[in-house]
């Protein structure tokens, strides 16, 4: 395999890997590494990479003196684990020169264009999470499908949100609304029933747990404008959790 | 028994989460693996605070392991396994007292929440650095240092 040498292409391939691998849900070390990685695999000159969780730029300095750059916005961010291990193969067979930039490319478009997953499955399995949550924390079976139907519910709710564009606090404000306002309903004709474990296991499959893994990684790795812009949205998100949940404590409503 | 029970229900609660987070299923289900061993790690140590500092540690070397083995990124691994360990009721408890107006016990769980965090971070930290002095892979990562712009 030839080295690349038209470094327009390599820009595009480099910020297209870099855009993929921010937008589902990866080390923003990860971003920089892997276009680091291809252009050291297929790339001539010098190169230096920024990525934050929201922006990303790249710049190539030739061997001539030429520079060519390319910067990208990051506008959605999502979780996709399955896409970032695919990204990730792309990347090491481009920077041991088993495809060229081309093939690499289409490889990254055609991933690109795939939709991000079924929806029900997503929507169930999220569900499920926080049924199996509620064991975790004593509950039994009747624990177990309040759980489940309550995360639904909020989910379901929260996609309304969604479709307003509204960010993900709001979102996790209903996941922590939904289950108590549920418990406030049927804890009143069953009082046997365990609160806690159906109100916590049906937040925590919303939990940051990703972007809160990230923050840390990043942190140590010393992309400290990463991991602290990161940290804030675990924060963000798990506040609204916590606000969503315990607004219905607040003296005077009950 | 009991802890046979936990542990099923830990590979439950990281199998779906994985799915939920697109994960394909054999991950999911090696992610829950980890997360069992992990929780498992958690119930035996004599404390909670040792118990989340160990699990972390067991649960980020598994990981590490693991994305060695099936040539993957260690994260998808470890955020499947850390999930069962999330102190929620703690982080439930602290916005609930703190709501009804009752901050000392809000602090009180507060901290318990914060202290349990930051102990996995210092495990998630560490392990991914020891690791790779140990195999060696330190010359790449000093190369990078020196070709890219610091944040």
């Amino acid at each position: 395999m030839v080295q690349c040498t038209d470094n327009q292409a390599l820009m595009k391939l480099l910020l297209k890997a870099g855009q993929l691998l921010l937008e589902s849900g990866a080390e923003t070390y990860r971003a920089e590494d892997a276009a680091l990685y291809m252009f050291r695999g297929i790339g001539q000159g010098e190169i230096s990479i920024f990525a934050v969780p929201t922006v990303l730029i790249v710049e190539i300095i030739t061997e001539d003196g030429t520079a060519v750059s390319g910067c990208k916005r990051i506008r959605r961010r999502a979780i996709d684990l399955d896409k970032i291990s695919q990204i990730n193969n792309i990347v090491r067979k481009v920077s041991q020169r088993e495809i060229d930039a081309a093939e690499a490319l289409e490889a990254l478009e055609i991933l690109d264009r795939q939709p991000g997953g079924k929806f029900v499955p997503v929507l169930l399995s999220t569900a499920a999470a926080a049924g199996a949550f509620s064991l975790l924390f004593g509950g039994k079976l009747p624990e177990l499908f309040l759980a489940f139907f309550s995360c639904l519910l909020a989910q379901l709710i929260g996609l309304f949100f969604r479709s307003v564009s509204m960010h993900q606090f709001f979102n996790s404000l209903i996941a922590g609304l939904v289950p108590t306002l549920i418990m406030a309903a049927v804890g009143r004709i069953f009082p046997q029933i365990n609160e806690q474990a159906v109100i916590v296991g049906s937040m925590l499959p919303l939990f940051p747990g990703v972007t809160m893994v990230n923050a840390i990684r990043d942190a140590i790795n010393g992309d400290l404008v990463s991991g602290v812009s990161r940290a804030a949205e675990a924060i963000l998100i798990a506040a609204g959790l916590g606000i969503g949940a315990s607004l219905i404590f607040l003296p005077g409503v009950m | 028994m009991n802890f046979i029970y936990i542990f099923l229900v830990c590979i439950l609660v990281s199998f779906f989460i994985g799915i939920s987070m697109h994960a394909k299923p054999w991950v999911s289900f090696l992610g829950g693996l980890v997360g069992g061993v992990g929780y498992l790690v958690y119930l035996i140590c004599p404390s909670p605070r040792a118990g989340y500092l160990l699990s972390a540690l067991v649960l980020t070397l598994l990981s590490e392991i693991l994305a060695r083995l099936c040539k993957m990124p260690s994260n998808n691994f470890l955020v499947l396994g850390i999930y069962p360990l999330v102190p929620g009721t703690a982080l439930y408890q602290t916005m609930a007292y703190a709501v009804q107006g009752d901050y000392l016990k809000a602090l009180e769980k507060g901290g318990e929440a914060l202290v349990c965090i930051v102990l996995m971070t210092v495990s998630i930290a560490l392990v991914p650095t020891v690791f790779r002095i140990v195999l060696g892979e330190r010359k790449k990562r000093s190369r990078r240092r020196l070709q890219m712009n610091e944040d």
